[in-house]
């Protein structure tokens, strides 16, 4: 095989740089529309919630774990964000690092940095989050009393008003996926339940979910520590159905 | 006050996670990156999905024997592929699209839809017949043909969103297992990224602690064909044959776009040639035989 002329790194990186250049402008102004909302959840768009920060500060584990499920359902855009608390740590922040490859004049691609574990078990997977504040008060399980505390909360009760009806959608993630079944009734979400588990853990880790639909009347569920992924789903889930009721 | 802010989407098929560990007080440009790093994998879908009847490759496809004006994001995106294919020969071929779909690769994964195309594409068509004119910034494709920008594109979104992130430091943008890790984890640590097993999804081959690299893995696990679930979807462009002696290939590298073309072509290339062709582009590189015998460059970490 004839040896490679073309360095791709080093045409990769001046590829990179010509669209980010370029495309910049229009991607900032997309993103400062969002940025903008009025903290109501879009599902299409690129929400940004911050959050407290837990005590722990644990190793997270990145898998280069390509075996997602493919699904024949609607992928959702319904990004959610969690963030973990760390400890800080001592590093000079500068204003601008560029990225690796531009490093140097030269064409060769820059030296990659790499250290080996010594022990090549896996560090354990944990996600140490904390439950976002409710913007509505938590009411009890299931029911649906017109509490002067709802209309009050964050405006949740005057939100649009979906269809009455059951709906059902479909949240997917790396461990299987998840159906969701919303009814709406007056308007408001009368009950929320997992039609269907197909994930390889019980869904009873999320179990506090389904309700939490319906006091908040929204998707805007928790996090529920070791159980991320089902979480995630189950929320996918929700906005789906939530968007067929619309 | 001291934040990490972990962002969780659906795009390009896949599940992408953006982190950025928090050091300074400034949650808001955090945030705000974030949701930029996040819209340029919209924006690179938009252009680049050969699922999409309405993306601009799909309406380039459309077009074949015109000089077609086309944006910067597929433009670089086409040239960047095109320039895979000539360093390896043909072992990497963005316009494999077609016998992809013949194979059973022909509809969007998500919703089911099928593909349709007005001109049936060319058999003998390949990634020389895709010419790129640099000073017009046209793409022409000589004959109909169906191309697969989908390891460029991804790759191409994970540096846009890396460089988003970048004034940050520490973060790292994860897009179904190809991913980009900036500085150290929240503990001050390099970045741990496990290779998954290509057999056991249970666990881990190797563990690597990186930063300041692109890590992205091509394996024969990831899809099968709807029609025949012997068949995956890394295709040897060369004979139209799913490549059945390696089961994955991990590249790492400064930037992700050329991790994922060239963990695609060495895959390709196979464990005979694929390690010097990652050593001559000078990225390192792990490849796992379907005996799960792992052959790796010089300058792979090893335990």
């Amino acid at each position: 095989m004839t040896p490679a002329k073309t360095n791709l790194v080093a045409l990769g990186s001046a590829a990179v740089l010509t669209v980010y250049g370029a495309g910049y402008v229009r991607t900032r102004a997309a993103a400062d529309r969002f940025a903008g909302d009025d903290g109501t959840r879009h599902p299409a768009e690129a929400a940004v919630v911050h959050l407290a920060d837990s005590s722990a500060a644990l190793t997270p584990e990145i898998r280069v774990d390509s075996a997602l499920p493919e699904t024949s359902h609607p992928s959702l855009v319904a990004p959610v964000a969690r963030p973990q608390g760390s400890k800080p740590t001592s590093k000079d922040t500068t204003p601008t690092i560029p990225l690796p490859a531009s490093k140097g004049s030269d064409t060769s691609p820059a030296a990659v940095p790499i250290t080996v574990l010594s022990d090549s078990s896996a560090a354990p997977h944990v996600v140490v989050t904390t439950a976002p504040a409710p913007t509505a008060s938590t009411t009890l399980q299931g029911t649906q009393t017109a509490s002067a505390t709802d209309s009050a909360s964050g405006g949740q009760a005057q939100r649009p008003l979906y269809r009455d009806g059951t709906y059902s959608g479909w949240g997917t993630s790396r461990h299987g996926d998840i159906q969701a079944t919303v009814q709406i009734q007056d308007g408001r979400i009368i009950s929320a339940t997992i039609t269907q588990c197909l994930t390889r853990y019980s869904c009873s880790r999320i179990a506090a979910l389904p309700p939490q639909v319906v006091s908040r009347q929204s998707a805007d569920v928790d996090y529920v520590s070791g159980a991320t992924q089902s979480a995630n789903a189950f929320y996918y889930a929700v906005v789906e159905a939530l968007a067929k009721a619309k | 006050m001291t934040g990490a802010l972990r962002h969780t989407f659906s795009s390009m098929g896949t599940v992408v996670t953006l982190e950025v560990v928090g050091h300074d007080d400034s949650p808001d440009a955090r945030d705000a990156a974030v949701v930029r790093a996040a819209a340029w994998f919209t924006e690179i879908q938009r252009s680049c999905s050969r699922f999409d009847p309405d993306s601009e490759l799909s309406r380039l496809t459309a077009r074949a024997g015109e000089a077609v004006p086309v944006s910067d994001v597929l433009f670089e995106a086409i040239a960047f592929a095109v320039a895979v294919a000539a360093a390896s020969d043909g072992a990497f071929d963005p316009t494999v699209g077609h016998r992809m779909e013949r194979l059973g690769f022909d509809r969007d994964f998500r919703t089911g839809v099928p593909m349709r195309h007005d001109a049936p594409p060319d058999p003998g068509a390949t990634w020389r017949d895709v010419l790129v004119d640099a000073s017009n910034r046209t793409v022409t494709l000589h004959r109909p043909l169906v191309l697969d920008l989908g390891a460029v594109a991804k790759g191409l979104a994970i540096d846009l969103a890396a460089r988003e992130l970048a004034p940050f430091g520490d973060f790292v943008v994860d897009a179904g297992g190809d991913l980009y890790c900036g500085g150290h984890n929240a503990a001050g640590a390099p970045w741990s990224v496990g290779i998954r097993h290509p057999r056991d999804p249970d666990r881990m081959l190797r563990t690597l602690a990186v930063s300041d690299c692109a890590v992205c893995t091509s394996g024969d696990y990831e899809r099968r064909s709807p029609r025949d679930p012997a068949v995956h979807h890394l295709l040897d462009p060369r004979t139209g044959d799913a490549v059945s002696t390696l089961a994955s290939v991990t590249v790492l590298a400064p930037l992700a776009m050329p991790a994922d073309a060239l963990a695609t072509a060495a895959f390709v290339l196979g464990a005979e040639a694929g390690p010097s062709f990652l050593e001559s582009q000078g990225v390192e590189g792990l490849l796992v035989t379907t005996d799960l015998e792992q052959v790796m460059t010089p300058g792979f970490p090893r335990d």
